[in-house]
């Protein structure tokens, strides 16, 4: 229970409460679709989240349901995904609110500690 | 949790997931359990993963829902039980804090009306103004346990004293009277007698403000009211205390911010009282029943404010009552 908190990616473990996984599982599928194991090695490199097989596949399940992503043919027992339309459309909308709140935390904290 | 067992316990869980859901998703997580290592961490998820599942309307079968449940109850109720451990555990650390908090029973700014430290300075006592008292072990100042609670006295407490040797509590409250307790066990705490002060001179002022303090051979307990009414008992046996003498010098009464102090000399032959911040009065005590009022003086330059005494009564400290200064002043 504790490697998440001892692991290599430990540190921004805590990334994970500020992330939503449907976030960091379109932003991985948006460069090309993905398998289930390969979206939990990508979001961990470039988020350093390491998402749990059960959370992956609770945010596949609902992304799926609101035709956000598109589940592609069986390739070998893995089933690759992909973005739709709509899901980048999501995305891009969700990037921009991100945005604003690096814009304003940006100019606070500087303004704060003249980082 | 050893790997096998959790890759055991993650597969078993899959198979707790509504039927619907596994028929479209059970392959590829399963595949993915498999390059995956499986963890403690990772059961936990996918058992939160299935109860959500179950509570999905988009996912619950159309028929004999209870079926799948039923078969996964044990293992769903086992990991319950491990949470509802963990969950007593941590509440059960959050009571042990909330009992050496300082908190309760009231927020400091309308509740304390008065607080005194044991001679020790283990115990801290504070007055509310429910007529409570609640004892406190102060040892470690980082880790304050509550002790006691001592209540039966009306109205508000106004001060606390401590008997010299730390095994009479004394509790004033402005329903004109002043419990004696005996604290020497925190198990048997008793209340040994209650004294009534007599009525205020001038009525009008509502709830008197008290001094307490206690000759340091322990024998007497004087009160002074801030009117300037100072009261004297021997308390020699606490359970069965005597007044010994009412004094009443000609005083000007403190003022609505003005407060009362009293104390004994370090050899306990004079006490001073000074009331109103202003007018210091002093008093021969040289026996039980011989108690003469010796000068009446008029302090300046400590404020109108609350004032209080070093041990022993050589220096009075003030201070305005609105500002931010502090007075110091020695008495002659």
């Amino acid at each position: 229970m504790s490697e998440g908190l001892t692991g290599v990616h430990g540190k921004f473990d805590g990334l994970g409460r500020f992330a939503d996984p449907s976030v960091l599982i379109l932003t991985s599928l948006t460069d090309g679709p993905k398998h289930g194991y390969a979206i939990m090695t990508d979001v961990a490199a470039f988020s350093g989240v390491s998402m749990e097989p059960g959370t992956l596949y609770g945010a596949l399940s609902r992304l799926e349901r609101r035709g956000w992503v598109r589940p592609l043919a069986t390739q070998e027992r893995r089933r690759p995904y992909e973005i739709t339309a709509a899901g980048q459309e999501v995305l891009a909308g969700q990037v921009a609110a991100m945005q604003q709140i690096v814009r304003v935390a940006r100019q606070r904290t500087a303004t704060a500690f003249g980082t | 949790m050893g790997p096998p067992l959790a890759a055991r316990l993650s597969r078993f869980l899959v198979g707790c997931y509504p039927r619907r859901w596994r028929q479209r998703f059970a392959a590829e997580l399963l595949e993915v359990l498999d390059q995956h290592r499986p963890t403690a961490r990772t059961v936990l998820n996918l058992w939160a993963g299935a109860v959500s599942a179950h509570l999905d309307p988009a996912w619950r079968a159309g028929r004999h829902p209870m079926i799948r449940l039923r078969r996964c109850a044990p293992v769903l109720a086992a990991v319950a039980a491990v949470l509802l451990v963990f969950a007593v555990g941590f509440g059960f650390l959050a009571w042990q804090d909330e009992q050496g908090n300082m908190g309760p029973p009231m927020p400091l700014s309308d509740g304390v009306f008065g607080m005194a430290f044991s001679p020790d300075g283990r115990t801290l006592a504070s007055g509310y103004d429910d007529g409570e008292v609640v004892l406190w072990d102060a040892a470690d100042p980082a880790r304050v346990t509550r002790i006691a609670t001592l209540t039966g006295q009306a109205g508000d407490i106004t001060a606390l004293a401590f008997s010299p040797g730390g095994h009479l509590l004394a509790s004033a409250s402005d329903g004109g009277t002043v419990a004696l307790w005996d604290i020497v066990g925190p198990a048997r705490i008793t209340h040994l007698a209650t004294l009534t002060l007599p009525p205020p001179a001038s009525p009008a002022q509502p709830g008197p403000d008290v001094a307490l303090s206690f000759s340091p051979d322990g024998q007497l307990l004087a009160s002074a009211n801030d009117d300037g009414m100072v009261v004297l008992w021997n308390v020699a046996d606490p359970a069965q205390p005597a007044r010994i003498a009412t004094l009443h010098p000609n005083v000007p009464p403190a003022g609505p911010s003005g407060d009362v102090a009293l104390a004994f000399s370090v050899g306990g032959h004079t006490l001073t009282m000074i009331v109103g911040s202003s007018t210091v009065t002093r008093f021969n005590v040289t026996g039980p029943g011989a108690v003469t009022r010796i000068t009446t003086s008029t302090l300046s330059g400590i404020g109108a404010g609350p004032v209080a005494f070093s041990p022993g009564g050589r220096t009075v400290a003030g201070a305005p009552a609105a500002g931010d200064t502090l007075a110091l002043s020695p008495l002659p």
